[in-house]
């Protein structure tokens, strides 16, 4: 859909203009989508728990840990303001949820200082604020802090 | 002297490995192949050499000419090199089709292969001290029963209309594991056909786990 929306509406862009840098944003992309939040669904969480009768918290802990201390090194190597350079792209797009959920799973966010850093960055601009989950209209009251 | 390749850091039966295998024959770039073994001393993923290049430690890596640019992620190495080697296009050009392809490359590359990957099948086993085969087939036929009601809407030859795209660079390397965990390929007879067909090319055949060097016969 990402991929999608930029076609349609190329300005102002989430993607990179360089080809490796395009390559790079869309590889810290899919370490989200693919390595880290699919362990994370519902089903696989629920079938953890129920069939597997093992501690589902353990496990999504286990998954985004593991995928975060890869993902901290490839970010840190293209990272500037943002996941790669000075421009949001797809990465900062995926990485933002993830780390939302990682919390939500009581990971230890301060073990991954880029990341936190490009998150809290993140966690100020309109767009972001707009789409958090908990700006939405089916979503529960925010928790206090 | 030769003029320099690309070098791909793969596993023979590593299904992401496999996809950009698929994409370097199609598009007829010639390259290097670094088996890195999954299995042998504890993982070769694991050891420095391949964790300097990947620090997520998955495979594949590809390497680029210059030797050093080490670009990661299937997915996003299919869409390097169809951007950079544009013969030959993985995606179809109008935007909707497309948005389907990428689709249906997700669906595997997403919702089914990675819960089935060593890494996942080992902490089954050894910690969940649960069946490995049953895990893999169950999610398989899950993530197949939704791929093959996108894949019977959109198929032509292939998986979108009568090109190749990346949809279908996903779906035979799952195919190939479907059929090792013992999933019953007759109950998704959109994805065997266009399995099929695919399995005729010279690009796929070239491609295909069995026929690389660092396979292991079964």
């Amino acid at each position: 859909m990402l991929e999608f929306l930029e076609e349609m509406c190329p300005t102002p862009s989430i993607f990179p203009r360089d080809p490796v840098k395009r390559a790079q944003a869309r590889a810290h992309a899919l370490a989200v989508a693919s390595e880290i939040q699919p362990f994370g669904q519902v089903r696989i969480l629920e079938h953890i728990e129920k069939t597997l009768h093992q501690d589902k918290k353990e496990w999504i802990q286990h998954w985004i840990t593991e995928g975060f201390v890869g993902l901290e090194r490839n970010v840190s190597s293209t990272a500037a303001e943002f996941c790669v350079g000075g421009e949001i792209s797809i990465a900062d797009i995926c990485l933002v949820p993830q780390i939302f959920n990682a919390r939500l799973w009581g990971v230890d966010m301060t073990q991954f200082p880029t990341l936190s850093r490009i998150d809290a960055t993140l966690s100020q601009h309109p767009a972001f604020v707009a789409a958090h989950a908990y700006s939405q209209p089916d979503a529960p009251p925010r928790p206090p802090n | 002297m030769s003029s320099p390749k690309l070098t791909l850091y793969g596993y023979w039966r590593s299904s992401a490995s496999w996809r950009v295998r698929i994409a370097l024959n199609l598009k007829g770039i010639d390259y290097d192949y670094r088996p890195v073994n999954l299995i042998k001393d504890g993982g070769e993923q694991y050891k420095d050499e391949y964790k300097a290049l990947n620090p997520i430690q998955l495979l594949p890596t590809l390497v680029l000419e210059d030797g050093k640019t080490a670009l990661t992620e299937s997915l996003a190495i299919i869409e390097y090199l169809d951007e950079v080697y544009p013969e030959n296009r993985l995606l179809p050009a109008d935007p909707v089709q497309k948005a389907l392809a990428r689709a249906q490359a997700l669906v595997v590359a997403s919702d089914i292969q990675p819960v089935g990957n060593l890494r996942v099948l080992g902490k089954i086993a050894a910690d969940y001290n649960a069946d490995k085969a049953a895990w893999s087939k169950y999610w398989i036929e899950k993530g197949f029963t939704a791929l093959e009601e996108m894949v019977s809407k959109t198929a032509g030859k292939y998986s979108v209309g009568d090109q190749i795209t990346v949809a279908d660079l996903c779906l035979v390397p799952q195919v190939y594991n479907a059929s090792r965990w013992g999933v019953d390929m007759s109950k998704f007879p959109t994805l065997q056909r266009v399995n099929q067909t695919l399995s005729e090319l010279p690009a796929f055949q070239k491609a295909h786990a069995d026929n690389q060097i660092d396979a292991v016969k079964q």
